[in-house]
């Protein structure tokens, strides 16, 4: 009658298109010198993954293996973040997160709504069962971020 | 540990030990998300939610629902399913002894507690004999299970009779879920030998399996009136596989099947017998052993309908010195759930079941050969009055037993959600326990005395007029997701009871027989709260407070010494509990579970010459533990239970355990994944 791993299913698939993200992504190779070994996934706020990220770190980006970082807010540490993901908790300190983040080639994403609007990357939205995406492209544009145009085509908008 | 408990270790060696070889290869955990490898095209065509009724969230269920999850398994450190049982409020939970427990809903407490429905993946599994269940038969991998749903108050309408004051939904994980090997081994002073394994692995392109194997020593623990040992020492074994398909889109299947046995020591005192002194203390054994095979299997007819078919077949036999019983059950359930016009979503059902009850009699207990036909059909109706905001759902359960005949379970559920965050929700509803075998034709000796013509007994006897409990139920709650971190969920209820039973005396023959009579009612009201606070991503607190009070009289033709009277303070009043957990540095983390319960008052049936009621303080429980997680695939747990006082009186059996104390224990145990 009740089934909790409902939410379980949906985290685990919001993990996955957090990888498929960075991979049809090009970071400015200036920001990304080749001597680094790690690409460094974020998470703000509360982590709503949980068990959902098992494995997470056995997987490459770029031939760099991820790295998981939990921040309770933005700090100078993110800077070297490729790809940040902003927690619901965080829904009230967004305007401060975005600032943060703007200009510099880090890659947002969030499912809180009215996130791409707003100034992230990408949102995660839902349409009928199904988990989908907005882009914000000029804002990847604007901190020199090359989003894959086949990321493009699918997202349900690009702004 | 027992020279069979010794055997098996000894069998098991090897496999422990070829897992160590395996250990070098740092191949990805078993449990790693296994949707990390799908594209994103893949990834859009996932549903992550779904229509159909039966996997509603737990914010849209209109009834008063807790989930005990796979984590709070794992950070409780529980090591039997009973004790994680614990966990949820408005149920109460207490230890009798190592492998008795009392466990009920809303009151009505007891070794013998009947008005609770519980399941294994759909299977019923309280015992026809007494309609309660034995609880040291349900011995599954901890490991497997995926959560544990706990139903306060009457679910007749879905699930038939006896899910009177609850039904407890135990669940394991899909077989694609536990992909990969695990092995668990551990001890401790109370707990000497824990050992579990599972390995999962790809039948095909849309098929997994598992396989499992259990085995668990329990120790003893001592009695209250001497401090010796309560000779109530147990171990179990279980092994068992599940499978599940997905042939395509819309088509699922499931088989699955356990295989058990149990060995146990306990007490009865007194034991009565037909000779001088009459009144006896015997120290005996009592074995149980078992298996099951279920199948399910459900399509989706279109993206509107589906329909799913269930079949199972169970045997249990337990053996000892006062009975000796085994039951066949054979269990067909067909369900049809769609969607009709925009609003509605019709669920309906009907299922059959053949109980077939063998039992050997001795002078102790006597219950007659039976064989049980159960007819069942169900409708419910799902109606969205107004678009994403008020649902009400009506509907009725149909049943024919052997016993009573046609019973309706019929109930009226209400769910208002004005807002994403708020779930308001209540329900009227009525619900029946139909007659256990022992009630209608048992014969329960509870007293032996010398008379002139020979022996004197006095019997707890059944009554073939013995007819079902009714209650009438109404509830309401409130869910508030606060905020993402922050959740509260409060549930109140009315029971009102009609023909509850309770044993009048009678003169016999032969002494005198207490009959089984529907003869007490009254009101059952309470209060649960549960309270999710997850403070940060490192710190978390569950609280749960529970209130009940019941009110129950019995017909002025029951005299006190039945007992009934006491129905009303056999349960707590008030429980509360808190869990924490803490993780400290990247790998370890610190669990706490606190949970207190109050007074309540007991009657040991066996004493009832004798005694008079006997008073349970209240008691606090600490559990704590602290888990170190050296390598991704590798965690040592060392587990502390009942740490506040040395041993804890939690319950006095009605049936003829002596009072027993429950120790503290303390525990170490590794897992390995693979």
């Amino acid at each position: 009658m009740v089934r909790a791993a409902d939410e379980d299913l949906e985290q685990k698939v919001k993990v996955a298109f957090l990888l498929n993200f960075a991979k049809f992504t090009a970071w400015p190779e200036v920001f990304w010198p080749a001597d680094r070994s790690d690409f460094i996934l974020a998470i703000i706020g509360d982590d709503p993954f949980g068990l959902a990220l098992k494995g997470v770190d056995q997987k490459q980006i770029y031939g760099k293996s991820i790295r998981l970082q939990y921040a309770g807010t933005p700090s100078a540490d993110l800077e070297n973040c490729q790809l940040v993901f902003v927690s619901k908790s965080e829904k009230d300190n967004l305007r401060g997160i975005l600032s943060f983040t703007e200009g510099k080639p880090i890659v947002t994403v969030s499912d809180i709504e009215g996130f791409a609007a707003a100034g992230g990357i990408f949102e995660f939205k839902r349409k009928d069962d199904h988990l989908s995406f907005i882009i914000n492209n000029s804002k990847a544009r604007q901190s020199g971020i090359h989003i894959n145009s086949s990321l493009l085509k699918l997202a349900i908008e690009v702004l | 540990m027992s020279q069979s408990g010794l055997r098996i270790v000894m069998a098991m060696m090897p496999v422990v030990l070829g897992l160590g070889c395996l250990g070098n290869i740092y191949a990805a955990s078993g449990e790693s998300n296994e949707y990390l490898d799908l594209d994103i095209t893949q990834l859009m065509n996932i549903k992550v939610t779904s229509v159909a009724k039966k996997e509603q969230s737990l914010a849209d269920a209109a009834a008063a629902v807790f989930v005990i999850t796979q984590e709070d398994i794992r950070r409780s450190g529980v090591t039997t399913i009973p004790d994680a049982l614990a966990m949820a409020p408005g149920l109460q939970v207490a230890k009798i002894s190592a492998s008795k427990w009392s466990v009920s809903s809303r009151g009505f407490a007891g070794y013998t507690s009947n008005k609770l429905l519980v399941l294994i993946d759909g299977r019923s599994v309280y015992s026809p004999a007494y309609s309660g269940t034995f609880w040291d038969a349900q011995n599954t991998l901890l490991e497997d299970i995926d959560r544990i749903e706990v139903i306060r108050g009457p679910g007749g309408t879905l699930w038939g009779a006896n899910a009177v004051n609850g039904v407890i939904n135990i669940i394991t994980k899909k077989a694609d879920q536990t992909q990969g090997g695990l092995a668990r081994l551990g001890a401790g002073n109370q707990e000497p030998f824990m050992f579990g394994s599972r390995y999962g692995g790809k039948i095909s392109d849309t098929a997994y399996g598992r396989a499992y194997l259990t085995y668990n020593d329990h120790g003893e623990n001592v009695l209250k009136s001497s401090d010796t040992d309560a000779g109530d020492q147990w171990q179990s074994a279980q092994g068992g596989f599940r499978m599940d398909g997905k042939p395509n889109d819309g088509k699922e299947w499931t088989l699955q099947g356990d295989l058990y046995k149990n060995t146990g020591d306990q007490t009865f005192s007194p034991f009565w017998i037909s000779q001088p002194p009459f009144m006896t203390t015997l120290y005996d054994e009592v074995n149980n052993k078992g298996g099951n095979l279920l199948g399910r299997y459900r399509q989706e007819i279109d993206s509107e309908s589906a329909v799913a078919l269930k079949v199972y077949y169970d045997n249990n036999e337990r053996d000892d010195a006062v009975f000796k019983l085994a039951f066949n059950t054979f269990d067909i359930d067909l369900q049809y759930e769609t969607k009709w016009g925009q609003r509605q979503n019709l669920m309906m059902g009907t299922g059959y079941r053949v109980v077939q009850g063998d039992f050997d009699q001795s002078f102790q207990v006597s219950l007659p050969d039976r064989t049980d036909h159960l007819y069942s059909a169900f409708l419910q109706d799902e109606i969205n009055l107004l678009a994403n905001t008020l649902w009400l759902t009506l509907g009725s359960k149909y049943e024919h037993n052997g016993y009573t005949g046609s019973e309706w379970q019929p109930s009226a559920r209400l769910l208002l959600k004005p807002a994403e965050q708020h779930s308001l929700w209540t329900s009227v509803a009525r619900a029946v326990r139909t007659p256990s075998i022992v009630e209608r034709y048992g014969r329960v000796t509870m007293g032996v005395f010398p008379t002139a013509m020979g022996i004197g007994t006095v019997t707890f006897t059944g009554n073939p007029d013995f007819e079902s409990e009714i209650l009438y139920a109404y509830e309401a709650g409130y869910r508030w997701q606060a905020r993402d971190n922050l959740s509260f969920d409060v549930a109140v209820f009315y029971n009102d009871y009609e023909e509850i039973y309770t044993a009048m005396p009678q003169p016999s023959p032969t002494g005198y027989d207490y009959v089984f009579v529907n003869a007490v009612s009254g009101t059952g009201q309470g209060i649960e709260v549960a309270v999710d606070w997850k403070a940060t991503s490192r710190l978390s607190f569950v609280l749960t407070y529970s209130y009940l009070e019941l009110d129950l009289t019995e017909d002025a033709s029951i005299p006190r010494e039945a007992g009934s009277y006491l129905l009303n303070d056999s349960s707590p009043r008030h429980q509360g509990s808190m869990r924490s957990s803490l993780s400290l540095a990247e790998n370890w983390q610190v669990n706490l579970w606190l949970r207190y319960v109050d007074s309540i008052q007991g009657l040991n049936r066996a004493d009832q010459a004798s005694a008079g009621p006997a008073e349970i303080d209240a008691y606090l429980i600490t559990d704590l533990n602290l888990i170190w997680t050296p390598r991704k695939d590798l965690e040592v747990m060392l587990a502390g239970q009942n740490l506040t006082k040395g041993q804890s009186f939690q319950y006095i059996s009605e049936y003829s355990t002596p009072a027993t104390e429950i120790e503290r224990g303390v525990y170490c145990k590794l897992t390995w994944r693979f």
